[in-house]
């Protein structure tokens, strides 16, 4: 196995999970996008951990960090989601406007 | 050899992983019904798993099982349901062609540009690029963590720890 | 005791202070207390100063360095002389007798406090004025004092006439004051030094003084000029002196109102009638005559500057005296008379008899600060100007009556009130002088001054009372100054007769300045018979059967419409310069309300409408932010690979 089919796998599921975080309307999706986007991040640090002139272990290291604050700002996100959805009862992304001019 | 590319298992199960990943991205954009989203959510994240247990990431594959596959898809999927999503009461179209357009046109600019990069950069190539590790990754991650990275452990449980009790506080109904 | 000269300002100032910042809270006898007391010890120390000039002579100035510029200098201090010793003591008894006449006059005046403030900050003015060692201080308390002038006459700021007439007497001053601060300004470059006795120094006779100012006022002169590209360089040494005297004398024309600026004078009465007998009879309008006497050796250096001097005083003289002799308003008459007396003394100075115009200046501090007040006087008590709503107050007002007619006699120049001396000396100098055309112009004012003073003698004291108030004599506080002034209107005049010439030898003890007649007789007769002529004239007119004088006025027609009309200078004054320099102001208006300000506001409109037109762009959507974002990061990504690579 060669490095570049992992690191192009890490892009290509980057691109995805920037496409539908900026396109989704439910804010619950946008939130999995940017979960996509993390895995993806992940994907690339196991990848140089495994591919690296001299191998170490600190990518899996870094990436278990990854895991770790993602799960934490899911936890984080999602509160503040059903507090919006509490207030407004919508979860448009459209309906988060309170900073409009 | 098919296409250059020596056939090995790891080629195969390669491949397949990635198939499985990118189709379950692609479904998750485009399905209409948040629930079969998420469950392409779960797709994406056993597929990932896979690859990380190709890369010889054995615990972290584990640990990416149990906690995206398991903990973040399920907690997406009750938001979902706490936030009566499961209804189709969307009104009008998704996403408008425009701006699906123009997204689309830029994320495939920018993918494609590090695509290019990556070709085009010479990666150095490990002599023990397949078995990289002699001992159990377990052992050397726990190693790492507590002796060369015990700083950075310690934090992110703090983080952890304050994203919990901030979610909490957060999310709580506030009393009348 | 020379030494302590600087405490008669300053004690005025002291008083100013004091009042000011008690404010209301002083009850108005302690207001008008203190400052009584504060100029009557100035007077005091004036008397102990005017006795050692006369015993020791002037001193030296005492002077304190204040700023220093390259080569030049600038102090300030005090310095005493004759000249200034005997205007200390005028300025400083007048004032006493203002503040006290004030007390009764202004009682019950919301503002009383602050109109004791104003007036010893006048009074410190001037006695700083005339101390002062160099021009430039001089030139401080000249400003000084218009200030002064504007706030009292502008006392009562909510009549509209008072506040248009202050503006008018401190805008027309400054006319004169611009011409006195280039001479001014002259004079340095010419000599170096704002000094007068470094001016004037050690060179007394006119020739000598053309030489002494006029050779290194010619060079700086063409130096400073040449610079400028003005085409004074060619000048000789002559016409520069002569420059300075008519620019000097320019400030004393604004100052003493003679023409063409003394429009400013008769609008003035706006003003309080205590400010009137100490501003504008006694003191502020002397400074000008004061201003001349103290520059003497300038304008006897240059025939030309003198020449015009005397013209214009004599002139100014007659054309007064004409104007008072048809005016309704008792201070306007009063205020007529002072220009026409300021002319007289300006003609003194031009020619050259600076101690007659010195002593026609102190007699008439005397008797015209007594007519005022006595006017004052009667104001308070009728509550009325005109002089056609009196009439028989001889009755009502014994005190009020006495002191007027001993002003009256003073001011129409009978023998042997004050007036009399003085006058009489002016009118020898100019005839003895060969000025005979003066001579005639100063006699036929005199006959109008007789004329115009009795004629308000006889509609105020005579006949019976028309109006329908109840006259009665002020308190001791306005009988007071009226006897003490009428006392000296009527003895004042001794202090420089032809037999004993004290204020002459006084003035003189450095030595002889200007041109001191011998006594005429024959011309003193004439004086006196044309002063008694005039009275004659006024009794005939007013106290013989009625309507005399309306018949006269008819007869006289044109000439009276001029002189009722004041000669129609306010109205050329308004057509020539008011009217365009108004419509300069407007057009300048428009320019800076819609030109300037209008690129200041575009400005503001601009940052503004853009403002409004780039708002909608946040609409708060976090997405689209993304969106643009990546959008620009996919351009400079594209960018970067045409231009292949950045590093």
């Amino acid at each position: 196995m060669a490095l570049q089919p992992f690191l192009a796998l890490g892009a290509i599921l980057f691109g995805i999970g920037l496409f539908g975080a900026l396109t989704k309307r439910n804010l619950i999706i946008v939130l999995i996008s940017i979960e996509m986007m993390l895995n993806a991040a992940n994907i690339n640090l196991v990848a140089f951990s495994h591919f690296a002139l001299k191998p170490n272990i600190d990518g899996q290291v870094y990436a278990l960090f990854n895991i770790a604050i993602a799960a934490a700002e899911v936890a984080v996100g999602l509160a503040i989601l059903l507090s919006f959805f509490r207030t407004r009862s919508s979860s448009d992304v459209r309906d988060v406007n309170l900073m409009k001019w | 050899m098919l296409f250059g590319i020596p056939i090995t298992g790891e080629t195969v199960a390669y491949f397949v992983l990635a198939l499985i990943i990118i189709t379950s991205g692609v479904f998750l954009m485009t399905l209409q019904s948040v629930m079969h989203m998420a469950l392409a959510l779960g797709g994406v994240f056993l597929g990932v798993a896979g690859v990380f247990v190709i890369l010889g990431a054995d615990f972290v594959g584990i640990v990416q099982v149990m906690i995206y596959a398991g903990a973040i898809t399920i907690l997406m999927v009750f938001s979902l349901m706490l936030t009566h999503s499961g209804k189709s009461s969307e009104e009008g179209p998704e996403v408008g062609a425009v701006r699906g357009t123009v997204t689309f046109v830029g994320v495939a600019v920018i993918v494609g540009a590090i695509l290019l990069v990556i070709r085009g950069t010479s990666w150095p190539v490990s002599p023990t690029a397949m078995q990289p590790f002699h001992q159990s990754t377990v052992l050397l991650i726990a190693d790492a963590l507590f002796h060369t990275y015990t700083i950075q452990f310690e934090l992110v449980s703090a983080i952890l720890t304050t994203a919990l009790v901030g979610a909490v506080i957060i999310a709580r109904k506030e009393e009348q | 005791m020379i030494g302590m000269t600087w405490l008669v300002p300053v004690l005025p100032l002291v008083a100013y202070v004091i009042l000011l910042a008690s404010g209301r809270r002083m009850n108005e006898s302690a207001a008008a207390g203190i400052s009584t007391a504060a100029v009557f010890v100035s007077f005091l120390l004036s008397i102990a100063i005017v006795a050692n000039v006369a015993a020791y002579g002037p001193a030296a100035p005492t002077v304190y360095p204040w700023l220093q510029f390259g080569y030049g200098m600038i102090t300030v201090g005090y310095q005493v002389t004759s000249l200034n010793a005997l205007m200390l003591l005028v300025v400083s008894l007048v004032s006493t007798l203002v503040l006290l006449f004030s007390r009764s006059y202004m009682r019950g005046d919301d503002r009383f406090s602050r109109f004791y403030q104003y007036l010893n900050l006048f009074v410190f003015s001037m006695l700083g004025l005339v101390v002062s060692p160099n021009l430039l201080q001089f030139y401080i308390f000249w400003e000084l004092v218009g200030v002064c002038s504007y706030l009292l006459v502008g006392f009562w700021y909510f009549k509209p006439e008072a506040a248009a007439a202050a503006k008018k007497a401190f805008i027309v001053t400054r006319i004169g004051d611009v011409g006195l601060f280039i001479g001014i300004i002259l004079l340095f470059l010419a000599r170096g030094t704002f000094d007068f006795t470094t001016l004037f120094g050690g060179v007394s006779a006119p020739v000598g003084m053309a030489t002494h100012l006029a050779a290194p006022l010619a060079y700086a002169g063409s130096k400073f000029f040449s610079l400028w590209y003005i085409p004074f360089a060619g000048w000789h040494a002559g016409p520069f002196v002569t420059l300075v005297a008519l620019l000097v004398f320019i400030g004393a024309v604004g100052k003493s109102a003679q023409f063409p600026l003394h429009v400013w004078l008769p609008d003035a009465m706006e003003g309080p009638t205590p400010v009137s007998a100490l501003i504008h009879a006694a003191t502020m309008v002397a400074a000008g005559v004061y201003l001349v006497a103290r520059m003497f050796p300038l304008f006897e250096a240059s025939a030309t500057a003198s020449e015009t001097v005397a013209v214009i005083g004599g002139f100014t003289a007659i054309l007064a005296a004409s104007i008072g002799l048809t005016q309704r308003d008792i201070k306007r008459v009063i205020a007529y008379s002072t220009v026409s007396q300021l002319g007289y003394m300006m003609l003194a100075m031009g020619v050259g008899a600076y101690v007659s115009g010195m002593f026609h200046l102190v007699t008439h501090a005397f008797f015209k600060a007594l007519l005022f007040l006595a006017a004052g006087s009667v104001i308070h008590a009728l509550n009325t100007q005109d002089l056609f709503e009196m009439g028989g107050l001889r009755k009502y007002m014994p005190i009020t009556h006495a002191t007027f007619l001993a002003g009256a006699l003073a001011l129409a120049g009978i023998p042997p009130f004050a007036g009399f001396w003085s006058k009489d000396d002016i009118l020898t100098a100019a005839f003895s002088s060969g000025h005979y055309v003066l001579y005639a112009m100063g006699l036929i004012a005199a006959f109008f001054t007789a004329a115009y003073i009795f004629r308000v003698y006889f509609l105020t004291f005579s006949g019976a009372y028309k109006g329908d108030g109840h006259p009665h004599e002020g308190g001791p506080a306005m009988t007071i100054p009226l006897i003490v002034l009428g006392v000296l209107a009527t003895v004042g005049g001794f202090i420089n007769t032809p037999f004993d010439p004290m204020l002459g030898s006084f003035l003189q003890d450095q030595g002889p300045i200007g041109y001191n007649p011998p006594a005429n007789w024959a011309l003193m007769a004439v004086s006196a018979l044309v002063g008694l002529s005039g009275i004659w004239l006024a009794y005939t007119l007013y106290r013989t059967s009625e309507g005399r004088a309306q018949r006269f006025a008819q007869r006289t027609g044109f000439l009276y419409t001029l002189s009722f009309n004041k000669f129609y200078v306010d109205e050329l004054y308004n057509l020539i310069i008011v009217t365009p320099v108004f419509k300069i102001a407007a057009v300048l208006q428009f320019v800076d309300r819609w030109i300037i300000d209008g690129l200041v506001r575009l400005a503001g409109e601009i940052g503004y409408t853009g403002g409004v037109g780039v708002k909608y762009s946040s609409t708060g959507q976090v997405q689209t932010y993304g969106l643009v974002t990546v959008f620009g990061l996919a351009v400079m990504v594209l960018i970067v690979i045409g231009i292949g690579g950045v590093i």
